[in-house]
């Protein structure tokens, strides 16, 4: 900046007069700058490529043999370097086992351009790095598109290593924000599909990447849920992620039509839709998918006897998958009943290719649909504690508050959740209107704070870049006005007053977004999230061996600054005799006392109680069942 | 019987070694449980080996040998039978039983099995950590602690007597042993032994499969295992062999790969990052480690002694799992309730010892616990001992005495402490009153 800053400083620049070398020199630059302006095409906005449909071991009869089925993704287009390394997805392929680099991929090499990418192989490590980056990519979108804003752009670039470790596992690193992708050998016996002893790589499983990709997202959205703070956190985790892959299926034209051309009308039931990483389930043993969402036998008891994460979490995405089943039939039965002359039973054999391909859309757009309204419901989580009775309320009232008139998803979801037993206890009811959560018209007088974070959101929009000096700033302007309001109405949040170091109240995040409401005009909200940490309470309650709980509120509040919904985590919670929330704590931090095999070397307040995805996922987790 | 019991806990650092000296009408019967130091302890004061020569030095000669009546090995964990490796040392002691849980009779296949996937795991999780250099070696030794401990094993299945596998499978929740009269090797008459874990019922025995479904199995590949490593130098390790996982050659080093992605910015790899990537990928490891060391201390054999009106309790390392089972017994509840000598299980963390127990069984007692006084400072293993756990035994009217391997005896007439530092011994009425 000294060059330019030195030019303009010189005596007479600017200033009319005679044509000089320079300002010749300037006419003829701004003129060649014209000239490329015009021969210049815009940048495209997306990229295309190939990658697996599901995972390798998926194959697909053509009638002249088995082939396993790609499919081109198309992805936002931005400029790559070799790896693939953008703005926020940077693919580093460096194998921690084997302590070595691997070649890394150039997308934007002209051939490449050509070819929708590398043509899928196993053994090809630069494939694998496209397919990770593409599902990535893909998932990413999905998330932004659903919630009308960009995600993240400020948590710093995603991380992505593809070969980290040898090993049956993947995960999410908090701390890393990293994806950490392991591979390993099939198992020797019986490996399904796969050869045994095969080389399986878990970087190439569309729903396993898309479900770390969620768990990086989520922890984005919501960075308060790394805490285990009751039985269902954990469970959300996995079961949110898993319910993401899911309807990500539903963007694979070619799944879904060999599921429709399978199963008839009721595609639900086919494995690929249904059933959670195959490929992985099958290598490890297991010899099924690793986790069906399809259960139609749902048990009302399970979910207070289930404590182990995964098996607590299959019953959320089964109540979410039930709900959609009942959804899509219910939405196709008009087409049914067209295409079999009136009796709604369609004639044994494959579907006629018409009505397949009006199947797959309906599918297509209940799963949009639900995805969502499941990533819209983080608008109402609260933002710590999550229980799944949360999630139900937060569905509910996004449903609501989109499609005030047309109730089919949320009868759909409160039925399916109550068949497994999953209520929102506070709201007394079964009546969507119960359930949804109430609605204030508490006077937040933010206008300021409002438009300048929905400043930021509209900056955001086209860019993945970091936050620039002046976005900084706004953040540096608004967030201290945003605490101070918070901590004025700390009560009406829910909270208790904020005093310093004993119960101090932060902002831990806040944006805005736009969205075009009933009677189209477009409507700004903007979302806050308060924490109040109680270190008075640790200290007073011995069974929390050290936790600080923690009180919080969201805040949802729209374009004239009026608080339309606070959802809290009251400290106390006093409910029905006890305190609910701190006895849930207690009974959790017990559970993991006993049963954590961690517990003997460490306590839960050194970070034991943190979210680990690579135990998680590991198939360590307490098991005990109270 | 007027001749009080006494205890003898043996300084072997982070680990156990218990002898109890019984009276019997011609001499005192041994019952030795346990003999074994951790490799995560650092003292080595006295030595180890010293420790163990002294233990057999000390024991009561019968016809000139020296001799133990009963020997318990409560499980298979290093910091418990790691002194039986030397097995000169034990050549010439006569012993009368070894009792051992249940887990470790091969005849029994669901025993083989949960060995088999105890063994298979610890050994994956020891080469993996390995790997990971000296940020991973807490995790090392924990792995370490479960590998199989065959040589010691051998020594304690070679001594030529009964090996019984305890609980009694035809009699799980009820296997109680009595001493006999005469003056053969064995318990004395009026002594009896109740067995009360581990259990054989399925909810335990989920908890002693280490990973819960198979996903560690296949962390190191399985040629990696065949490699017999160092029992000497444990820590030094090639990296894995894991073998190129595609036909072409693809591999490059660091330099290259920053040329290839270069254009400027940020450097995306640096030390930094490297060093927590290995963390990462490492708490897997780690987490099957600890998995598999619970699940050991699982296996625990837990006896309860009952001589004259003295009961004595030794539950190993029994995790929750076990002690849930054996507080849900009602024919137990009194014996418990009656415990006027406990060991402090794995070696005073918490989730060893209930506070359902502590809380609601334990009084007027003595307690004995085995503890290094540096493991746990220099591995950040801050819990063991649990300093809550045990604050809350020396409230009031649960404990008499607490007597700590790290910490100076305390002054009683009942405690007697070695000159040399090997051993201290707490001597315990039979008669009833303390």
């Amino acid at each position: 900046m000294t060059d330019s800053d030195g030019g303009t400083a010189d005596p007479g620049a600017g200033a009319p007069g005679p044509a000089t070398s320079a300002t010749i020199a300037a006419e003829v630059a701004a003129k060649t700058r014209r000239d490329d302006a015009r021969r210049a095409v815009p940048a495209p906005r997306r990229r295309r490529l190939q990658i697996y449909a599901l995972d390798p071991m998926r194959m697909e009869n053509t009638g002249a043999g088995f082939v396993t089925p790609r499919i081109t993704l198309s992805v936002p287009y931005e400029p790559l370097a070799p790896g693939p390394v953008g703005q926020r997805i940077q693919v580093v392929d460096y194998d921690g086992a084997r302590r070595t680099f691997y070649e890394p991929v150039d997308l934007d090499d002209p051939h490449l351009l050509l070819s929708d990418g590398l043509t899928p192989s196993e053994n090809d490590p630069r494939f694998h790095q496209q397919m990770v980056y593409a599902v990535v990519a893909s998932t990413w979108e999905a998330f932004e598109a659903a919630s009308g804003r960009r995600i993240g752009v400020r948590g710093g670039p995603l991380k992505v290593f593809p070969h980290a470790f040898y090993g049956e596992n993947a995960f999410y690193d908090p701390t890393l924000k990293a994806l950490l992708f392991g591979y390993f050998q099939a198992d020797e016996r019986d490996a399904g599909a796969n050869l045994p002893g095969q080389m399986v790589f878990t970087c190439v499983s569309h729903d396993i990447i898309t479900h770390e990709t969620t768990h990086a997202i989520v922890d984005r959205l919501r960075p308060g849920f790394n805490e285990i703070t009751n039985a269902d956190v954990l469970a959300f985790h996995e079961a949110f992620a898993d319910l993401v892959a899911i309807f990500q299926h539903f963007k694979l034209e070619q799944v879904l039509v060999d599921a429709i051309n399978e199963r008839q009308a009721d595609l639900t039931t086919a494995e690929a839709i249904s059933g959670m990483a195959r490929q992985f389930g099958f290598a490890s043993a297991q010899k099924a998918p690793l986790r069906t969402a399809l259960d139609d036998t749902p048990d009302p008891g399970a979910y207070q006897r289930t404590l182990e994460p995964h098996a607590r979490g299959v019953i959320l995405v089964q109540a979410v998958f039930d709900a959609y089943r009942t959804t899509y039939l219910a939405r196709v039965q008009d087409l049914l009943r067209l295409a079999s002359g009136g009796s709604g039973i369609l004639q044994a054999g494959r579907p006629h290719p018409d009505l397949v391909n009006r199947l797959a859309q309906e599918a297509r757009a209940t799963a949009r649909l639900f995805f969502d309204r499941c990533v819209g419901a983080f608008t109402y989580l609260p933002p710590i504690d999550v229980t799944f009775a949360d999630f139900l309320r937060a569905l509910v009232t996004v449903d609501f508050v989109a499609s005030p008139d047309e109730d089919s998803f949320r009868t759909a979801i409160i039925e399916a959740f109550r068949r497994r037993g999953i209520y929102a206890g506070e709201a007394g009811s079964l009546a969507d209107r119960a359930v949804a959560l109430p609605f204030t018209e508490m006077s937040a007088l933010l206008p300021d704070a409002v438009s300048l974070l929905w400043t930021l959101t509209a900056r955001a929009r086209g860019e993945f870049s970091e936050a620039s000096a002046d976005e900084r700033a706004i953040q540096n302007q608004v967030f201290p006005q945003l605490a101070w309001w918070a901590k004025q109405n700390a009560v009406e949040l829910g909270l208790q007053p904020h005093v310093d170091k004993e119960r101090p109240i932060s902002v831990a995040a806040a944006h805005s977004t736009v969205r075009i409401d009933v009677d189209g005009q477009p409507q700004v909200v903007t979302v806050l999230q308060v924490v109040q940490r109680r270190p008075d309470l640790a200290v007073a309650d011995r069974r929390l061996g050290g936790i600080v709980p923690k009180a919080g509120a969201t805040v949802v509040i729209d374009a004239a600054g009026v608080v339309r919904y606070v959802i809290s985590k009251s400290l106390p919670a006093a409910w029905a005799g006890g305190d609910v929330r701190l006895d849930e704590l207690a009974r959790t931090v017990d559970r993991f006392d006993r049963s954590d095999p961690r517990a003997a070397y460490r306590s839960a307040a050194d970070g034991r109680m943190r979210v680990n995805f690579a135990l998680l996922h590991g198939g360590y987790t307490p098991v005990e069942e109270e | 019987m007027t001749e009080p019991v006494r205890v003898r806990m043996y300084n072997v650092g982070f680990g156990d070694c218990f002898v109890v000296s019984i009276p019997g009408p011609e001499r005192d019967h041994v019952v030795l449980v346990d003999c074994g130091r951790h490799s995560g302890t650092l003292m080595d004061e006295p030595p180890f080996w010293d420790v163990v020569e002294r233990v057999v030095a000390d024991l009561p000669r019968v016809d000139g040998k020296p001799t133990v009546d009963v020997l318990v090995m409560t499980h298979r964990h290093r910091d418990h039978v790691h002194g039986f490796s030397r097995e000169e040392l034990w050549r010439d002691v006569r012993v009368g039983e070894v009792w051992m849980p249940w887990t470790e009779n091969d005849a029994d296949p669901v025993a083989r099995g949960l060995k088999e996937q105890q063994d298979a795991s610890a050994a994956r999780s020891f080469h993996a950590l390995r790997a990971f250099g000296a940020g991973a070696r807490p995790a090392v030794d924990i792995a370490l602690n479960s590998i199989t401990n065959q040589g010691a094993m051998d020594t304690l299945r070679g001594f030529g007597c009964p090996v019984r596998y305890l609980p009694d499978p035809l009699r799980p929740q009820g296997t109680v042993l009595t001493g006999r009269a005469g003056g053969g090797l064995g318990l004395p008459a009026g002594v009896t032994v109740h067995v009360l874990g581990p259990s054989r019922d399925r909810a335990t025995i989920t908890l002693l499969d280490p990973p819960p479904g198979s996903a560690y199995l296949r962390m190191v590949p399985a040629t990696t295992l065949d490699v017999a490593f160092d029992a000497a130098a444990p820590y030094d390790s090639p990296p894995l062999d894991v073998p190129r996982p595609w036909a072409g050659d693809w591999d490059i080093s660091r330099p290259e790969y920053e040329a290839r992605v270069g254009a400027g910015g940020a450097p995306l790899v640096d030390d930094d990052l490297l060093a927590h990537l290995d963390a990462a990928a490492c708490a897997d490891a780690e987490g099957l480690a600890m998995s598999v060391d619970h699940a050991l201390n699982g296996t625990s054999l837990v006896l309860l002694f009952e001589i004259g009106k003295l009961c004595l309790l030794f539950p190993g390392d029994a995790q929750w799992g076990t002690w849930k089972a054996m507080l849900a017994n009602p024919d137990w509840e009194q014996k418990l309730k009656d415990v006027r000598f406990l060991k402090v299980g794995h070696h005073g963390s918490h989730n060893a010892t209930p506070v359902e127990f502590v809380e609601g069984y334990l009084h007027d007692a003595v307690a004995m616990l085995s503890v290094s006084a540096t493991a746990y400072e220099t591995k950040g293993w801050k819990e063991i001992p649990k300093d809550e756990l045990v604050e809350a035994m020396q409230a009031a009217g649960r404990l008499d005495l607490l007597v700590r391997s790290d910490k100076p005896a305390p002054r009683s007439p009942r405690v007697t402490s070695d000159p040399g530092g090997f051993w201290t011994e707490v001597r315990l009425d039979v008669d009833g009153e303390p």
